[in-house]
């Protein structure tokens, strides 16, 4: 079933589930949504399997026309959803939408990246087990590409129960500078005790040069022991390398899956949604922690992400009234049990 | 023995292996040893990804099977459990080559740089087979060992912006395959019709990590023919 056409694709939109695993050992990036959690709750709030296909846009959200009747939701960095010129609503909540309303996604706020979910989820070819778009292997999504003006989207069209939309408190914050839990290693011993120092100690600022692969960060010169050169290895999701310029890069979703720059430490899982949502010119303080620390913070992690997705899931009354806000505007959102 | 391997963390879901510090084709064999160990023999759950580079393993495990330091006391007896293992041999990848031409425009640049002809250079370029120490770079990509470095020239000055798919070349030392359309800097000497990763197919990457691969020529009027 057609769901939808775009007419403005925005400046980045992308297709993406949760991504492609298993193929790293070829050369093939996993790819997946860059912020897991944002594109996770979207999914739970129209009832859809946590890993159908959504949108993800960059920056500024498309201009569609949608096919209904259905629902939409968009999460991630906020911004205002407007319904045909006319009626503006906020994210993380299910939006009713009637065949043929123009739905436009406002400019994001805080945060970089947000998700555009479709009741049913996004139905393109899935290709090595996932539809998420990998633009240098040119594979999934549509042809392998970020999505155009004139491009028709469709839906399985099976979903379950809509679900209760996230009150604005409850909504992840993606405010800057970011204090980043890292692990140290696993090539540590090729960096000298001060340029160590440097790294944890110091702030580094996100460069230009950062996108779905990896953040390029300026800062002061992390010092090497010797070679800056390792024998390629594999890369980990977060890997933090530093070339011989001495100044690191977040390796993330698209990076490459082997390198030969050593890697002075790896970012915690549960910090990876956040990075996914930083902009250039935000600030990265990184913060040594140990794997027991780490472990803790990430069953921390996945209890708040439950408890979201319990909230999400418990049934609203026939109708309920919600006050929210966007860039301290309040909408009023009313939600109807069908 | 078990002091040769160097496990590290790589995150709080990822480790590292690492054998020796050299690219070699005995390391290699150890690093493809514990690959099939992992993944085919040891009956271990919640492995969830393995990269097997030149030297080293990377490896991602469940939380909740794994936790970092129950897992590297497994792993440390790998130098021992690989030595009981039998490891299938290695197979090797045939591709079709069309050398020269607008297939292989550096081939006479190659050849003139050697001070051979460019018969010689194509004869020393297919007869031997090469290592696929591992992948990377892009889906497909494989990393060669064994180049005659008769045949070894550096690499373009000014990189070309776009090189076709099925592209092979020479980097120094080195000879690779390019299974995408990308840019690039190394000298072309054929062309495969063969797709090194192709997402359509139900075995997607034609090459495999720690196995041999081996050119041999064809005319260009059988480049389609190969195709399929």
């Amino acid at each position: 079933m057609k769901i939808l056409q775009v007419n403005k694709p925005g400046p980045f939109s992308i297709i993406q589930d949760s991504g492609r695993y298993g193929y790293q050992r070829y050369g093939l990036a996993p790819a997946g949504a860059m912020d897991e959690v944002a594109y996770r709750l979207g999914n739970y709030l129209l009832g859809n399997s946590p890993e159908a296909a959504s949108l993800e846009f960059t920056i500024k959200g498309p201009e569609l026309e949608v096919s209904g009747p259905t629902y939409i939701a968009v999460t991630g960095g906020p911004c205002e959803i407007t319904v045909n010129d006319e009626k503006v609503y906020p994210p993380y909540a299910p939006i009713r939408i009637e065949t043929g309303d123009r739905v436009s996604i406002g400019a994001i706020t805080e945060g970089t990246r947000g998700y555009l979910s479709l009741a049913g989820g996004i139905d393109v070819p899935s290709q090595l087990s996932s539809r998420s778009t990998y633009l240098r292997g040119k594979v999934g999504g549509i042809e392998g590409r970020p999505v155009q003006a004139g491009d028709e989207v469709y839906t399985a069209g099976r979903y379950g129960s809509i679900g209760r939309p996230l009150p604005t408190a409850k909504w992840p914050v993606y405010k800057g500078p970011f204090e980043v839990d890292v692990i140290m290693g696993p090539q540590e011993e090729f960096f000298t005790e001060k340029g160590i120092h440097t790294f944890l100690s110091e702030t580094f600022t996100i460069s230009k040069e950062a996108d779905r692969m990896g953040y390029r960060l300026n800062g002061p010169e992390i010092e090497h022991e010797g070679e800056a050169d390792i024998i390629s290895d594999g890369i980990p999701l977060g890997a933090v390398q530093v070339p011989g310029h001495r100044q690191p890069i977040i390796m993330m979703k698209d990076r490459q899956t082997t390198g030969g720059y050593p890697k002075i430490a790896t970012t915690a899982s549960y910090e990876i949604y956040r990075l996914g949502q930083a902009r250039p010119g935000e600030q990265v303080k990184f913060n040594k922690v140990t794997l027991e620390e780490a472990k803790d913070k990430r069953e921390k992690y996945e209890q708040w992400f439950k408890q979201l997705v319990e909230y999400i899931r418990q049934p609203a009354a026939q109708e309920i009234e919600y006050e929210m806000y966007v860039n301290k505007k309040p909408f009023r959102v009313k939600v109807t049990e069908i | 023995m078990a002091q040769e391997l160097n496990i590290a963390p790589a995150g709080d879901l990822a480790l590292m292996i690492e054998f020796e510090n050299e690219i070699s084709p005995e390391t290699n064999a150890r690093v493809r040893a514990a690959d099939f160990y992992l993944r085919e023999e040891s009956g271990w759950e919640g492995l969830l990804e393995i990269i097997p580079t030149y030297r080293s393993l990377l490896v991602y495990f469940d939380p909740g099977v794994w936790d970092y330091n129950r897992l590297k006391e497994e792993l440390m007896a790998l130098p021992d459990l690989i030595k009981k293992t039998e490891v299938p041999n290695p197979s090797t990848l045939e591709i079709p080559v069309v050398y020269g031409g607008e297939y292989g425009p550096d081939l006479e640049y190659v050849a003139e740089h050697n001070g051979i002809s460019t018969e010689e250079v194509v004869e020393i370029h297919h007869s031997s087979s090469y290592l696929i120490y591992m992948l990377g770079f892009v889906p497909g990509f494989p990393y060669l060992g064994g180049m005659s470095e008769k045949i070894a020239t550096p690499r373009l000055k000014s990189p070309r912006v776009a090189i076709p798919a099925g592209s092979i070349g020479i980097a120094g030392a080195q000879t690779g395959i390019y299974p995408l359309e990308s840019p690039g800097g190394w000298q072309l000497i054929g062309r495969t019709p063969l797709k090194l990763f192709d997402p359509e197919k139900e075995d997607p990457f034609l090459p495999k990590p720690g196995h041999y691969l081996k050119f041999f020529p064809i005319e260009e009027k059988d480049f389609e023919k190969f195709r399929a």
